[in-house]
């Protein structure tokens, strides 16, 4: 069901802000249908994000009804200094790590800093790369699935809240609670990290 | 609080140019390009449950609230009453208090004058009452009394 408040308005960066605000403020008051189109808006954005931080679909599920039960609970306490997307990928993601640690999955981190100095710009020579002809198809996405699984949540969450949400190197910043600096060098290198895998999966076709 | 806005240096400058070439774009484009993920119905439902659940817990409160306000009504309407029977207690005793005292002195002289032509025409130790019965037989003359005096 299309809502007056639909997802671009609410998400894209020329939003209303006076209507999410004015909406976040009768959330405030304990307004069902305020927070109803809320999460309208985002619901679907918010457990896309959840569901590649967190693998199984169940517990994706879960996590994501966690983040809007937590805004529900928080929305007292939004002060509105960040945009409302920013606070929910934010619950979203604290909600990722958290659940992480408790499974007590370490995450195969390797040093950011140390890698980004080593890094070359990449270069594909190869002709058969060429993102823009890829035709997306089940198994590229399978694939592509598959690239962002095996990174780290670090690298993984910065590449999709940039190349999937959208979301400015500031934004990012602020919702992961990180210096501009290192937001860039995790998309470096998830990026790298994910060409690397795609250039595995498109020479092994070749073959 | 982090400075989110730091200054760009010429590495992170060309961490930046890197990030905005062709095959960078090239990669966004095929993240972009992955199909929206969508939430079920049944899924909204229980989210819609799970918000509900929540409800119960304010309902509580907000009844507690209106048994609290109901209270401070109750104790202020008290208070109110209080404050009215006071004052229309000090009303009763100020009224009496404010008598017109040329009344009083008149009623007062009234009564002295009364008390002499009582003690005139009796002599001491009469009582107004017996000089009125008196005055009142008197009049009569049916008292089998009366011719003794």
């Amino acid at each position: 069901m299309e809502l007056c408040i639909g997802t671009k308005l609410l998400s894209s960066r020329q939003n209303d802000l006076a209507t999410e605000l004015a909406l976040v403020e009768r959330c405030r008051n304990q307004d069902a249908e305020a927070f109803g189109k809320i999460v309208d808006a985002y619901q679907h954005r918010v457990f896309g994000f959840v569901r590649r931080m967190v693998s199984d679909q169940d517990e994706a599920a879960d996590v994501a009804q966690e983040v809007f039960i937590r805004a529900y609970q928080g929305m007292v306490r939004f002060d509105g200094r960040s945009s409302l997307r920013t606070w929910l990928f934010r619950i979203a993601y604290n909600l990722c790590v958290d659940r992480s640690r408790k499974i007590d999955r370490t995450p195969q981190e390797t040093r950011i800093e140390a890698v980004a100095e080593d890094e070359q710009p990449l270069e594909f020579p190869d002709a058969r790369w060429d993102p823009e002809m890829m035709v997306l198809t089940d198994e590229l996405v399978t694939q592509v699935d598959a690239a962002l699984e095996s990174m780290s949540e670090k690298l993984r969450s910065v590449l999709l809240l940039h190349d999937k949400e959208d979301m400015a190197y500031d934004e990012i910043a602020q919702t992961l609670n990180l210096p501009i600096g290192t937001v860039k060098s995790r998309l470096f290198l998830a990026r790298n990290h994910l060409q690397h895998a795609l250039m595995d999966y498109v020479q092994g076709r070749g073959n | 609080m982090k400075n989110y806005n730091e200054k760009n240096n010429p590495a992170e400058e060309q961490l930046t140019a890197m990030l905005e070439s062709e095959s960078g774009q090239g990669i966004r484009s095929i993240i972009q390009a992955m199909p929206e993920d969508t939430v079920s119905l049944q899924w909204r439902s229980a989210l819609n449950e799970r918000l509900l659940a929540l409800a119960p817990t304010k309902k509580k409160l907000s009844a507690a609230m209106v048994g609290l306000r109901a209270l401070v009504g109750v104790a202020l309407a008290s208070a109110v009453c209080l404050v009215v029977f006071v004052k229309s207690d000090s009303t009763k005793v100020h009224t009496a208090s404010m008598v017109d005292p040329s009344t009083f002195a008149s009623a007062l002289i009234t009564e002295h004058r009364q008390s002499v032509v009582s003690s005139e025409i009796a002599g001491p130790g009469i009582v107004d009452g017996e000089v009125e019965r008196s005055n009142s037989q008197d009049s009569n003359s049916n008292d089998p009394d009366s011719d003794s005096l």
